[in-house]
């Protein structure tokens, strides 16, 4: 019954959430800027976190931010609800760090630390998950070492694992994003998370 | 795998919170409010074509049908597979019924 409630509860919070993103993207098509200002200061940070995940770059991920917003600042009429606005400003932003990856690939061969990036004033920020504290406090360190290997995989593991496992993007989505055959990208996302496995059994190991 | 699965879903929960130096907020807010008539230019052929796709019910359909392309072949069959057997049924019947 609790769970009932709990579920009813969440499906409520959600369909508010869809509502008023809707409302607030309406609202914008209106010329209301404050609404869209709502907008910015709600999903920013979600877009700064798929840049500088794909670009591995916070001042790149900075610029893809406030480039995304103004795409979508200029072109909000043009939007026709099909998705919800979070799905649509996820493609754009994935869709312009890939633009941006195509022009110069620089971040490539670079060699990151996430910890020397947290360092850098960054901060990670993990939502509490529904479980005890010691079990999150231990998830917690996972995630964090989860996303360490994945900074500093390959591009061609990196971009398609973050792109299927983090984005939720189909195999097919990622073949066209990144023009290479599905059989690929398949075996190139099998590959990364074999080596995040192994690595994480190594460290475990120790 | 389900182990790497269910970290990979907190994952998506990450929020990387700029330095502190940054309010990057206030900074797209900023350049929105100020937006000159190069800024415009950053509507190019690329992102055009995305929005156009993205607008398309006709797009969003035919990748979801790409997407679920075994469910769609299984269906497929499924659908002949009955369409010849109900017509198969009802010739059945006819001639049953044309023989009374």
């Amino acid at each position: 019954m609790v769970q009932k409630n709990n579920l009813e509860d969440f499906n409520k919070e959600k369909e508010e959430k869809i509502i008023d993103d809707k409302r607030l993207v309406e609202r914008s098509k209106n010329g209301d800027k404050s609404a869209f200002e709502y907008l910015v200061r709600k999903y920013s940070k979600y877009v700064y976190t798929t840049a500088f995940f794909m670009l591995r770059d916070s001042q790149e991920a900075e610029d893809i931010s406030q480039e995304v917003f103004v795409k979508v600042f200029l072109s909000i009429g043009g939007f026709r609800g099909l998705s919800s606005f979070k799905t649509w400003l996820r493609k754009l932003t994935v869709n312009t760090c890939i633009d941006k990856i195509r022009i110069k690939s620089k971040t490539a061969d670079k060699k990151v630390s996430l910890d020397s990036m947290i360092e850098d004033g960054n901060d990670i920020l993990l939502y509490e998950f529904n479980q005890n504290v010691e079990k999150f406090f231990q998830d917690k360190e996972t995630v964090k070492e989860i996303l360490k290997i994945i900074v500093n995989l390959d591009e061609s593991y990196r971009i398609p694992l973050i792109l299927r496992d983090l984005q939720d993007y189909s195999y097919v989505e990622i073949s066209e994003i990144l023009n290479k055959p599905v059989g690929t990208i398949k075996t190139n996302i099998h590959r990364a998370r074999k080596i995040i496995r192994d690595t994480l059994d190594e460290k475990n190991k120790k | 795998m389900n182990d790497l699965n269910k970290f990979f879903k907190f994952a998506k929960d990450i929020i990387v919170k700029p330095s502190k130096d940054t309010n990057i907020e206030d900074k797209i807010i900023e350049k929105i409010r100020n937006l000159s008539d190069e800024d415009k230019t950053i509507l190019d052929n690329n992102f055009k074509e995305f929005l156009k796709k993205y607008n398309s019910r006709f797009y969003l359909f035919k990748k979801t049908l790409k997407e679920n392309c075994a469910l769609v072949t299984v269906l497929s069959i499924v659908g002949v597979g009955a369409t010849i057997f109900f017509l198969i049924e009802y010739n059945n019947y006819k001639n049953y019924r044309n023989k009374n």
